[in-house]
C-alpha cells in the first residue's frame, strides 16, 4: 500500500498544498494548524459541523481572507503573495448569493467573462454552454431578482465554470436545492472532473455526496480529525449492524449473549454489532421461528461523523 | 480597461433601469430651484435663477454622484463584490469603474438641469 502511495505521488502533483494553516479572528482561533494536501483531478470533501471552520479555509484558499500564518499553495502559486495568478485559476460558489441581482442572467455571465478575459465570441459560445448545462436557457434574459433560490444557485454554478478554472471550489453548492437538480449538477461535476480534470473542493452536509468524493476531511472546531477515502473512513469508524425485530425477546438477548455480541435494546428491535457475521448468521437461524423483523445495516458516513464528532450534523 | 468599461456600463445600466432613482435625480433640482427662487425673491432680484445656478449645479453633482456610491455599498451586501473580488480584476480597475460611472452619470445630469434653467 505505501509503495503504491508513493508512486502515485510521482505521477499525481498535489494541486492544493496547506501546512500548518491558522486563522485567528482577535482572540478566537477558527482554524487551528491545519495541513492537507489535494491531489489534482480529485474530488475533495470537507465534512464539518457548523463553525468547525470549513469556510474560513475555503475563503482564505479563495484569497478573500488573509491567513495568520501558514503556507497555502494552490497550482504551484502562494495564495498570499501571488493572489491574482491563485484568483485566474480558480472558480468559487460561495455559500451565500454572490450574484448581481440587479442585472439579467445573461449580463451576469458577460460580466464574469470580461472579469477573466475571455474574447467575446468565445464567451457567448461558453454562456449557451453553461446555460444549457444548468437548464436555464429559456431564462437567459430574466432578471436575477426574479429567479427561485435553485435557479440562482444554478446560475452561480453555471458561472464559477465559465473561465474552465483548474479547482473549483464549492461552499455548500447544493443546498436548497431538489433532489433533480442536485442529482443533476452532482453528474455534471463529476463529468467535468473526469473530462477536465478539474479538482473539485467543496463542503458539504450532504453525505451521499461526501461519499462519491476521493477523499474526505472532517473537521470539527478548527482542526482536522480525521483525513481518508470514504470507503477507509467507513472501515476504520463504523461497524456493520444488524437490527432485529423478535417476538422472544428473552430467547433472542439469550442467544446474544452465549455468541459474546454486543447489542442494544432499542423501542422494539434490538441492535447488534455484526462483527462476527456467520456466527451471526446461525444465531438467526436458530432463532428464525421468533423473528418478525431483520435488517442488515452498513455504515454511512453519517455513522462516521457523527462517531467522530459526537455532535448531529444538522444542528 | 475593457474591464473598467464593462463595469462602467454595468453601473450606467443599473441606474437607467430604476425608475424611482431616474426620476427622483430629475425631480430633485427643479425642487431646489422652486423651493430657493420663492426664498430669495425680493424687490432687488427680480432673477434669482441666475444667482443659484451655480450653487444647484453643485448641489445635482454632488447627490447623484453620492447616489450611485451607495450602490457599491449594495454591491458589498447583496455579494456581488464578492465575486468581483475572488476574479483577477485589478483593485485599481474596480475603483475606477465605479468612480466612472458616478461621474458619468452626475455629468449628465448637469446640461440637463443647466438648459431648463437658463430657458426661464
Amino acid at each position: 500500500m505505501n509503495y503504491r502511495a508513493v508512486n502515485r505521488s510521482d505521477i499525481v502533483k498535489n494541486i492544493i498544498e496547506v501546512r500548518d494553516f491558522v486563522k485567528k479572528y482577535d482572540q478566537f482561533t477558527a482554524v487551528d494548524n491545519v495541513s492537507f494536501e489535494v491531489e489534482e483531478g480529485s474530488i475533495f470533501a470537507f465534512l464539518g459541523p457548523n463553525g468547525a471552520g470549513k469556510s474560513t479555509t475555503i475563503n482564505t484558499l479563495c484569497t478573500i481572507f488573509e491567513k495568520t500564518s501558514g503556507t497555502l499553495i494552490i497550482d504551484g502559486k502562494d495564495v498570499s503573495n501571488e493572489k491574482n495568478a491563485v484568483r485566474s485559476v480558480i472558480g468559487v460558489v460561495f455559500q451565500e448569493p454572490t450574484l448581481d441581482i440587479k442585472m439579467t442572467v445573461v449580463e451576469n455571465l458577460m460580466m464574469h467573462c470580461h472579469f477573466y478575459s475571455i474574447p467575446k465570441n468565445e464567451a457567448n459560445e461558453r454562456i449557451q454552454f453553461v446555460l444549457n448545462l444548468v437548464d436555464l436557457l429559456e431564462w437567459k434574459k430574466a432578471m436575477v431578482s426574479s429567479l427561485s433560490g435553485g435557479m440562482k444557485r444554478r446560475v452561480e454554478i453555471a458561472r464559477s465554470l465559465l473561465h474552465y478554472p483548474k479547482v473549483l471550489f464549492l461552499d455548500e453548492p447544493t443546498t436548497g436545492l431538489d433532489p433533480q437538480t442536485r442529482a443533476h449538477i452532482w453528474d455534471y461535476i463529476v463529468k467535468l472532473q473526469k473530462e477536465k480534470n478539474i479538482t473539485i473542493f467543496l463542503t458539504t452536509h450532504y453525505m451521499d455526496e461526501a461519499e462519491i468524493c476521493s477523499k474526505v476531511a472532517i473537521m470539527d472546531a478548527g482542526k482536522i480529525v480525521a483525513i481518508d477515502t470514504p470507503y477507509r473512513l467507513k472501515q476504520q469508524y463504523t461497524k456493520d449492524r444488524a437490527n432485529i425485530t423478535t417476538v422472544d425477546e428473552r430467547g433472542l438477548e439469550a442467544l446474544l449473549d452465549q455468541g459474546g455480541f454486543i447489542y442494544k435494546k432499542k423501542t422494539h428491535y434490538y441492535s447488534i454489532e455484526a462483527e462476527n457475521l456467520p456466527k451471526l448468521m446461525e444465531i438467526i437461524s436458530e432463532h428464525k421461528a421468533a423473528i418478525t423483523d431483520l435488517e442488515i445495516k452498513k455504515g454511512t458516513l453519517n455513522d462516521v461523523f457523527l462517531e467522530i464528532t459526537g455532535k448531529d450534523m444538522r444542528k | 480597461m475593457n474591464i473598467i468599461i464593462a463595469l462602467w456600463l454595468r453601473n450606467i445600466k443599473i441606474f437607467a433601469r430604476n425608475r424611482v432613482q431616474l426620476i427622483f435625480t430629475i425631480i430633485m433640482p427643479f425642487f431646489f430651484l422652486y423651493v430657493f427662487s420663492s426664498i430669495f425673491k425680493n424687490d432687488n432680484i427680480e432673477n434669482p435663477v441666475n444667482y443659484m445656478l451655480a450653487g444647484i449645479v453643485i448641489t445635482t453633482v454632488f447627490q447623484t454622484s453620492l447616489t450611485i456610491a451607495t450602490s457599491t455599498i449594495e454591491d458589498i451586501v447583496s455579494g456581488f463584490m464578492k465575486e468581483v473580488l475572488v476574479s483577477p480584476v485589478k483593485r485599481m480597475q474596480i475603483a475606477a469603474g465605479q468612480l466612472l460611472s458616478a461621474a458619468t452619470i452626475a455629468t449628465y445630469n448637469v446640461p440637463r438641469v443647466l438648459d431648463t434653467e437658463l430657458k426661464k
